[in-house]
């Protein structure tokens, strides 16, 4: 008998290179937390810049559209979906967009399209680049198709998708003409630790990253807090003793803006933010800068943190859907190197307990 | 894809290979300098293996009241192969005459299994000589007693954590299997292996999500059967892979070297080709075993097929 040996079977590792792919072809890439999707996608986007200006990047949420536009540094334009169509439609119609009369952000979409075609509006940018495609709309994606860009790179996560109805990758697929999708595979973000908690919650189709990240030997805590003054203690002395950037990811406003008060209170000097989406004061915080960044959940998608406090855990657990699974797996992996589950006073029920991981993998208090 | 991403990985695995001497455009496809020469070494089990066999197969197959003279469980030597077990064919769950399933399973394993590890056995020490995967989930496809984790636990070696996955209609096999695992656990020649059973690939219960582990799958003498239908197996096989991942994934196909026990193969190499596996080994040859009864050589079809990492998700229909 003679067999090859593992050794020379095994290739070396094969990872798609986004920044080698031609600069005028489209492309769709989707890959897990913590794989680099914003960084690529701003590679991408410069890369594209120097020989063409008018490059976009286009976003869901305002956060990750602020992180971005931090990262490129006022060289392209940065946008939130929302937004952009805003003016953009204005800019070619000479109108403001029709909505839903009970929603000022819910496009009509087919009367749009509609007025578009019978204006014979023609893409007029270069390239288009999307992160977090699966939480746009579809028909967004043949807006942009059509009338807004020929070549557009899409960075996407289903497995991260906050609401009930996400774009499925079928469907930006399908709206753009884009081919299958190229996946990423590495984690260079999450410690193996953090990256074990966060797997506990992940249900999807993408297969997890592999994290590239030796153990840091500090395993993700459950912290139980009596009230918000010791969730403060503990989050103040944390920040006194390590530093670095942190993240707070709260259900509830009034929480976050109590948590943000009394820190900015306990802190004098340090840079505590909070983001709210009523506020939309997004350009005033760099999340780049050391500190403390306080956010909902829908608001943590795309960013990163040294480490990052869950608190108000008993609104996020137990997980009975995939949806509270995958809101639960993105936030965990927005940690880099310390993640803490906090909860209390009250106990956690039975079900929430036993929706979390074993000790093994979640320190207990 | 209109970028040619896809292309540049493929022509990076082919610069690699080429670097490496890989003749690219044949059906086998031949390392040059890589494929291990023909191993003089007769193969012995590992002594835990050997001690295992003993107390769990052998010694209670010959403690038993009804092993007497030429009689194994009360049934005689030379109806075992044809009439209890078939040549392995057998369906197992149905008692025969006294015996039990169970006794049947056992007598299986008495007659039949020894060979079938060597052979897996000496496959892995092959393919595993130098490195081996970290962490690897093996499918074991008509797994019968645990016969390829056996295999793979004594070529991995005690510290290396493995999930086993075995797969076989007969529930009989999969308990007598588990039997077996667990008593490999308590010799602690595996203590971090976690199994899973299930009687087909469909069924088989995975909850983890998808990733990019190693995946060896094992189909060791499962094809004697003419009504396999084997691109329905591989069908459901690539189900079962894609809920794995994304990982590496090399088939080990052993087998009786009789011509008609074979004649599933071409389907099967050509099924697991489209699917995108590569032919590294595919021929009849001899491996030279070591027992405490002698030496002997044992002839076996054997064929090895890799498939390197999926770099592209492959999207349903709407
Ligand atoms: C000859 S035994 C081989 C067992 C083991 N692989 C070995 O080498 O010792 C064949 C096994 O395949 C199982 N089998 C046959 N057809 C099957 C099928 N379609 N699906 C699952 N298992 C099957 C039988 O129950 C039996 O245990």
């Amino acid at each position: 008998m003679r067999l090859p040996t593992w050794e020379e079977l095994a290739s070396v590792e094969e990872q798609l290179n986004v920044l080698e792919c031609p600069l005028d072809q489209s492309l769709f890439v989707v890959g897990p937390p913590g794989s680099g999707k914003t960084v690529l996608a701003v590679r991408r986007a410069q890369m594209v810049a120097e020989a063409q200006p008018d490059v976009l990047v286009v976003t869901y949420n305002r956060m990750l559209r602020r992180l971005v536009a931090l990262m490129i540094d006022g060289s392209i334009e940065a946008q939130t979906m929302q937004r952009f169509v805003w003016y953009d439609y204005y800019d070619r119609i000479g109108e403001w967009p029709p909505c839903d009369t009970r929603d000022s952000f819910a496009y009509i979409w087919p009367t749009m399209m509609a007025r578009m075609k019978r204006g014979q509006i023609r893409p007029n940018r270069p390239h288009l680049v999307v992160d977090e495609g699966q939480d746009l709309p579809p028909e967004f994606f043949e807006y942009a198709s059509r009338y807004v860009a020929r070549t557009m790179t899409v960075f996407a996560d289903e497995d991260q998708a906050l609401k009930r109805e996400c774009t499925t990758l079928e469907q930006i697929k399908q709206a753009t003409g884009l081919d299958d999708p190229a996946m990423l595979s590495q984690n260079h973000r999450n410690t193996p630790e953090v990256s074990r908690l966060a797997e506990h919650f992940h249900s999807g189709r993408l297969p997890a990253a592999a994290v590239h990240r030796p153990t840091s030997g500090e395993l993700p805590r459950l912290i139980w807090s009596e009230n918000i003054k010791s969730t403060m203690t503990t989050i103040s002395n944390w920040y006194q003793n390590t530093g670095g950037s942190i993240g707070i990811i709260i259900d509830r406003n009034n929480m976050g803006q109590a948590l943000r008060d009394g820190l900015t209170h306990r802190l004098p000097g340090v840079r505590v933010d909070i983001y709210t989406h009523n506020q939309q004061n997004e350009d005033t915080i760099n999340v780049l800068k050391d500190g403390i960044t306080v956010v909902n959940k829908g608001s943590a998608k795309g960013l990163e943190f040294a480490t990052v406090f869950i608190v108000e855990l008993d609104q996020f657990v137990p997980c009975t859907n995939d949806m509270e699974r995958r809101a639960m797996y993105m936030m965990c992996t927005r940690a880099r190197d310390n993640l803490f589950l906090v909860y209390g006073p009250g106990d956690l029920t039975t079900m929430a307990v036993a929706a979390l991981p074993g000790t093994d993998v979640l320190e207990r208090p | 894809m209109r970028c040619p991403a896809a292309q540049l990985v493929y022509l990076g695995v082919v610069e690699w290979f080429t670097g490496r001497g890989l003749v690219v455009d044949q059906k086998v496809v031949f390392l040059k300098n890589a494929i291990t020469d023909e191993v003089k070494m007769p193969v012995t089990l590992p002594q835990w293996l050997q001690d295992l066999r003993r107390d769990e197969i052998t010694e209670r197959v010959g403690n038993d009241p009804r092993s007497v003279g030429r009689k194994v469980l009360g049934v005689d030597k030379d109806a075992v192969m044809d009439e209890v077990i078939g040549w392995g064919q057998a369906d197992f769950d149905e008692p025969w005459g006294t015996l039990s399933s169970d006794d049947r399973v056992l007598l299986y394993a008495y007659f039949l299994q020894l060979r079938h590890l060597e052979e897996l056995a000496e496959a892995f020490r092959m393919l595993f000589a130098g490195t081996h995967p970290n962490d690897p989930i093996i499918v074991d496809l008509g797994c019968g007693p645990f016969t390829g984790g056996l295999a793979i636990a004594s070529a991995l070696g005690a510290d290396t954590r493995f999930d086993y996955v075995g797969v076989d209609r007969s529930c009989a096999m999969r308990r007598f299997g588990e039997q077996l695992a667990s008593a490999a656990a308590r010799l602690d020649a595996m203590p971090h292996n976690v199994r899973h059973w299930s009687p087909s690939l469909a069924s088989v219960s995975w909850n983890e999500a998808p990733g990019w582990r190693d995946v060896i799958v094992i189909v060791s003498y499962l094809f004697a059967s003419p009504t396999l239908d084997v691109a329905a197996l591989i069908a459901e096989l690539e189900g079962l892979l894609s809920r794995l991942g994304g990982g590496r994934v090399t088939v080990l196909y052993t087998n009786s070297a009789r011509q008609g026990v074979n004649l599933s193969f071409p389907v099967f190499c050509d099924t697991l080709q489209n699917a995108g596996f590569q032919l590294y080994a595919d021929d009849t040859g001899n491996i030279e075993i070591k027992r405490r009864t002698g030496a002997r050589t044992h002839r076996l079809r054997y064929a090895l097929f890799h498939r390197d990492r999926q770099s592209i998700l492959r999207l349903g229909a709407q």
